[in-house]
């Protein structure tokens, strides 16, 4: 089997809820659905709201 | 109270603790008062409790200057360095002859977040307890990190590396060893050195059979075909 590569349109980003990229290089049996386009924009506001949690975790 | 406001709260009361055991040391030692001073401070080498015990900017390269081992091995190490400004960490412990000790801690979360720090020696984070662990952005918004002599972990030493190297943007180095077994996500160091992102290759657990996990890096890292099939290989997914 060969692996699956996703890539993300122009301007946009992928994530699975937990890191983003702009592109995903999936193993042969890792399900690809899991993954979905998101602006940047909305990558910046998830971002901070992700760095937000963790530096609360630090106190 | 905002975060901010705790944080800073926080930083001035290390530089109170500092300052009154300063003084207690000085006036039982006289002209031994800085070996006093960390007599009391590390507790003749039985402290086991370093949590926030290094935090804030009055922890430098000229006032850190540990008489024992950092015995960081009592469940809660969190913030043991957190905002201090010490620079070199890894010269300080060879100069004093000392090492950083985590066997058994539980919690380590933002050990060296938002320092000053720019050189950090060997940690062992294999030894660390399983069970209820937080190991939350150990060197988060550490800005100034540009190499971390070596770093060794366990699939039951650490459980997340969740925001471990958010804002790490200078670390040129850092060498993995043992087993990566959760998800990795480095992407915010562009200058990773070849010899670092092949140690974290390399120890990335087998996960053949069990639910893939990530590794994260910048997309400036280039790999090769062999480590692109490398990490497939171990059912990691690579994220770039």
């Amino acid at each position: 089997m060969d692996n699956k590569i996703l890539t993300a349109a122009d301007g946009m980003w992928l994530t699975n809820g937990d890191t983003f990229g702009k592109t995903v290089t999936l193993p042969p049996l890792a399900d690809a659905s899991v993954w979905y386009e998101i602006t940047e924009e909305e990558k910046l506001k998830r971002e901070e709201i992700k760095y937000e949690n963790q530096l609360e975790s630090t106190n | 109270m905002s975060i901010a406001e705790k944080l800073t709260t926080i930083a001035e009361n290390q530089q109170k603790v500092y300052d009154a055991g300063y003084a207690a040391g000085q006036a039982e030692g006289g002209g031994g008062g800085l070996d006093e001073f960390w007599d009391k401070i590390q507790n003749y080498g039985n402290r086991t409790d370093y949590s926030y015990g290094f935090c804030g900017k009055s922890w430098n390269d000229d006032t850190f200057k540990p008489k024992y081992d950092i015995t960081a091995t009592a469940w809660d190490q969190n913030n043991v360095f957190s905002m201090c400004g010490i620079k070199n960490l890894t010269a300080i412990c060879e100069a004093q002859g000392i090492k950083i000790d985590l066997t058994g801690a539980m919690r380590c979360t933002g050990m060296f977040s938002t320092t000053d720090l720019t050189h950090i020696p060997f940690l062992d984070f294999s030894v660390m307890a399983p069970g209820t662990q937080t190991t939350t952005a150990v060197f988060q918004n550490s800005f100034s990190i540009k190499r971390i002599e070596g770093i060794k972990v366990s699939r039951e030493g650490v459980l997340k590396y969740d925001g471990w190297f958010t804002n790490t943007m200078n670390l040129e180095h850092v060498l993995f060893y043992g087993e990566i077994a959760a998800s990795l996500n480095i992407a915010a160091t562009p200058k990773l050195d070849e010899e670092s992102v092949q140690s974290i290759i390399d120890c990335l657990a087998d996960l053949t059979g069990q639910a893939t996990q990530t590794l994260t890096l910048h997309a400036n890292i280039a790999l090769s075909d062999d480590q692109k099939a490398t990490i497939s290989s171990k059912n990691w997914t690579l994220v770039q």
